[in-house]
């Protein structure tokens, strides 16, 4: 998270760079999962900095994948 | 967001609201759109389901020239880094979620795809932000993006 939370341009981030990858990914926040290739699904997670999110993945790339969606959250979305 | 509109007597601009980053500041959106805007509704028939279809992908695709060619504006007028939120935009024009249950819904109700789509989207457009952005310095509005209710 950055310090504004996952909002319209962080989300459109993290769905392309999840949609580098064949794996299924899904983002999970306070039990509410949504798909992480869909931008409509994360914002309903309506993010927040401080938030704690789970993120899975399924397929023959989910490590990478799961290496590059931490990489960019730990980033803070390179927007800090 | 509210704004004190009246200049002070140092002149500034008095605005109320959640920052969410710099130079921006949370509030509802002015939806610009005509009120009388009605979709005329009416069935249709299995076989004419390809071709509501194929209209929803042609629709799909100007509404992407349109966010492209604004997203080109605002990246001449207010630079690359604000032109990037359009991405967003483009990228619900690929939401799966989204165009399967348009997808879905026309067959499933059969109905012109004008009809699903008034439908369908509210539900999407609930779960929008929406917000405008003021550019800070002069105290002008720029509505970056705006949602439904």
């Amino acid at each position: 998270m950055n310090r504004f939370g996952i909002h319209a341009r962080p989300a459109a981030l993290f769905v392309k760079t999840a949609n580098n990858f064949q794996s299924e990914i899904m983002v999970e926040k306070d039990g509410l999962k949504v798909p992480g290739k869909s931008i409509i699904g994360l914002l309903t997670l309506e993010g927040y900095q401080g938030a704690v999110i789970r993120i899975t993945a399924l397929g023959v790339d989910a490590a990478e994948a799961l290496q590059a969606l931490e990489e960019l959250v730990r980033q803070k979305f390179f927007e800090d | 967001m509210t704004a004190n509109l009246l200049p002070s007597a140092t002149g500034e601009l008095e605005f109320k609201g959640i920052g969410v980053s710099p130079g921006t500041a949370l509030g509802p959106a002015f939806l610009l759109a005509a009120e009388d805007e009605t979709v005329v509704e009416r069935e249709i028939t299995a076989a004419e389901v390809p071709r509501e279809l194929q209209r929803f992908a042609e629709a799909l695709a100007a509404t992407r020239e349109q966010i492209r060619d604004v997203q080109q504006r605002v990246r001449e007028t207010l630079g690359a880094e604000s032109a990037t939120i359009f991405e967003a935009h483009l990228l619900v024009l690929e939401d799966r979620g989204f165009l399967d249950e348009v997808a879905r819904s026309v067959q499933a109700t059969r109905r012109n795809i004008e009809a699903v789509v008034r439908d369908v989207a509210p539900a999407t457009r609930r779960r929008w932000k929406t917000w405008a952005t003021i550019t800070s310095g002069n105290g002008r509005w720029t509505c970056v993006t705006s949602g439904g209710a």
